[in-house]
């Protein structure tokens, strides 16, 4: 058996490694203090009480509920906005695809403080689309589009449309246009051509920007805590709350751990069915 | 004059090597405090405390002062930080903890011009900030004036408010005013859900309170910081900042000894060159605060501002600090549950 690195880089194949294994290894270290700190009753004694308050509490466990429910819808809809988008990007003249690409890359880089607090500009109830609805006479009073979940899954459906954009953006730009061509040269309209070989085609970008998507929502802090007006905070809020102002940090290490264990099924299931679903679209 | 001309730059770099040994020898004294209005505030004296320690100053900032404790705790084993700058309450956690320890009225001697009761067992007071309500006048029915005014029903739907700030000082009001304090703490709550129909969003951080009525969603900040409005406050200005008696609170920040550090004696330097009565005049004209060194002066906007000062309420931080856990759990299940 032959090895895939010549001989005499292994060496050089070994110190390129080294980043790698150091972040894994802080990686892991963080998992491990967060894991033995939530095995903490906070008296120095071992115990499962921090876990046992968590799941017992149906209080407590509507914050995570209410992460799963609202990341659980606002991954399609980002889906929906997303594709399209990257579709367009894909298969514009070089000029426009730049043109989109910038605006994207504007996005992306603009902190996410900034981006909430200008949805707060848009949405709130002195925002450009209640002025303007009640201007055209559609509106007698500004229609509550904040501080309640409409406002924060509308932000975490639009804040991390990038992260659907550019994974679509890249499998879609990758497709040979030979397929389409041939699929239409055999007769298929622009509607099956895209159904039957394009879109099967781009399910590798779809399903990785609906992973990272849906983590970016599940985890999301400063949009429900800002867009929330403190009504709607989400598990990671709670998190936060526990650890910097309660200073309970063995109970918000073992929220942590829940969510932690309760996401990796969801994201290995979402994974295994990308997975399937490419292999049968190719 | 050609060797003059010549020589010049072998001086130029003599003069840079000598300054860079001078700079080297000195020793760096590292303050935490909070980025921001506060960093800016204290970059703009540091050339005055540096020339008048022979140090060098370092800052390192805080999201807050929680976030610095748990820094500071993170780094117990080999301490990173000389002075740290923190609220009254989480000092309370710090000394207890072993983070911080005493300082020594001896090693700081423009201590002698804080008054006693600003001088407390984690450290001496460094600036004190005026809590209050603030609002725009042009967006709110009537003027303001106490704290029962918050409850008025034509504000229905326009105060912004928190319990992050200053450990849930605005809970502890309302149970004041509803014939409770902090040990009595239900009083507050049974007043809290009365209130509920006049609050709008609840902000975290205290900037938020201002871009909240800036943006036009709340009028009011039922339970406002002085130095987030201040420099909009004057003659001409919508904004109106009322610090409300009975009871009175202001947030007292200290600045502190981190424990485990060598350089000891050349942070309480620092420490005091920060207390002095000029370097307090020019850190508080910046932040809308009040200097603890008797002789310094308030800022002119601020005694505008503020009424002549009562007895203040002064939590019992300890009491607080065990029981907060309690008042958050509390605060979101009876009061932001819908």
């Amino acid at each position: 058996m032959q090895s895939a690195i010549p001989k005499g880089r292994n060496g050089t194949a070994f110190l390129l490694l080294i980043p790698g294994v150091l972040v894994v290894a802080v990686f892991l270290a963080g998992l491990a203090i967060t894991g033995t700190t939530s095995l903490s009753d906070g008296h120095g004694n071992w115990s499962f009480r921090q876990y046992e308050r968590f799941l017992s509490d149906s209080f407590y466990l509507n914050y995570l509920w209410r992460s799963f429910r609202v990341a659980a819808y606002c991954t399609p809809i980002t889906l929906l906005l997303g594709y399209p988008f990257a579709y367009v990007m894909a298969r514009s003249s070089r000029p426009v695809r730049l043109a989109l690409t910038l605006v994207l890359v504007v996005q992306f880089f603009t902190s996410y403080i900034v981006r909430t607090y200008a949805l707060i500009l848009i949405l709130g109830n002195n925002g450009i689309i209640n002025r303007s609805l009640l201007v055209l006479g559609v509106l007698d009073r500004p229609l509550p589009l904040l501080f309640r979940e409409l406002g924060v899954a509308i932000s975490l459906v639009l804040v991390p449309l990038p992260f659907m954009i550019f994974p679509i953006y890249s499998v879609l730009k990758n497709i040979r246009p030979n397929l389409e061509i041939a699929a239409a040269s055999l007769g298929a309209n622009r509607f099956k051509v895209f159904w039957f070989v394009t879109f099967p085609l781009s399910l590798p970008g779809v399903f990785a920007g609906m992973v990272l998507v849906f983590l970016f929502d599940l985890t999301a802090y400063i949009m429900p805590g800002m867009l929330g007006g403190g009504y709607f905070n989400m598990v990671a809020n709670f998190i936060q709350e526990q650890a910097m102002a309660v200073l309970d940090k063995p109970f918000a290490c073992a929220i942590s751990i829940v969510l932690l264990l309760v996401t990796l099924p969801i994201l290995y299931a979402i994974n295994a069915l990308g997975a399937r679903m490419s292999a049968a679209g190719t | 004059m050609r060797l003059l001309l010549k020589s010049a730059p072998l001086f130029a770099v003599a003069s840079q090597f000598l300054f860079a040994l001078q700079a080297a020898g000195q020793t760096t004294v590292v303050v935490q405090t909070w980025g921001g209005a506060f960093t800016d505030a204290l970059q703009e004296v540091r050339p005055d405390v540096e020339k008048a320690t022979a140090t060098k100053i370092e800052f390192v900032t805080q999201a807050n002062s929680v976030a610095g404790l748990q820094r500071l705790e993170a780094q117990k084993a080999k301490p990173q930080v000389d002075l740290w700058m923190t609220a009254d309450a989480t000092a309370a956690v710090a000394l207890a903890s072993g983070i911080i320890e005493p300082v020594m009225a001896a090693q700081v001697p423009n201590m002698q011009y804080v008054p006693d009761k600003l001088l407390f067992p984690a450290g001496p007071t460094i600036w004190s900030s005026p809590r209050g309500i603030f609002y725009r006048k042009d967006k709110t029915p009537f003027e303001i004036k106490t704290w029962e005014d918050l409850w008025d029903p034509r504000l229905r739907g326009l105060i912004t408010t928190t319990i992050d700030q200053d450990k849930g000082v605005f809970i502890m009001i309302a149970a004041l005013i509803n014939g409770g304090n902090e040990r009595n703490i239900d009083k507050g709550f049974e007043k809290l859900k009365a209130l509920k129909p006049n609050l709008g969003p609840i902000y975290k951080a205290d900037a938020e309170s201002l871009k909240l009525i800036q943006a036009g969603e709340v009028a009011v900040a039922g339970y406002g910081v002085l130095g987030v409005v201040y420099k909009l406050l004057g003659p001409g200005s919508n904004y109106r900042f009322v610090m409300p008696a009975k009871p009175q609170f202001m947030s007292v920040n200290l600045i502190t000894m981190v424990k485990g550090r060598s350089n000891k004696a050349e942070a309480a330097k620092v420490m005091n060159a920060i207390l002095s009565a000029d370097i307090q005049e020019r850190i508080v004209e910046n932040l809308g605060s009040i200097p603890s060194n008797r002789n310094a002066k308030a800022p002119a906007r601020i005694r505008d501002v503020i009424p002549p000062l009562g007895d203040l309420f002064t939590p019992d931080w300890d009491y607080v600090n065990a029981h907060y856990g309690e008042w958050v759990e509390r605060w979101n299940r009876e009061i932001l549950a819908r």
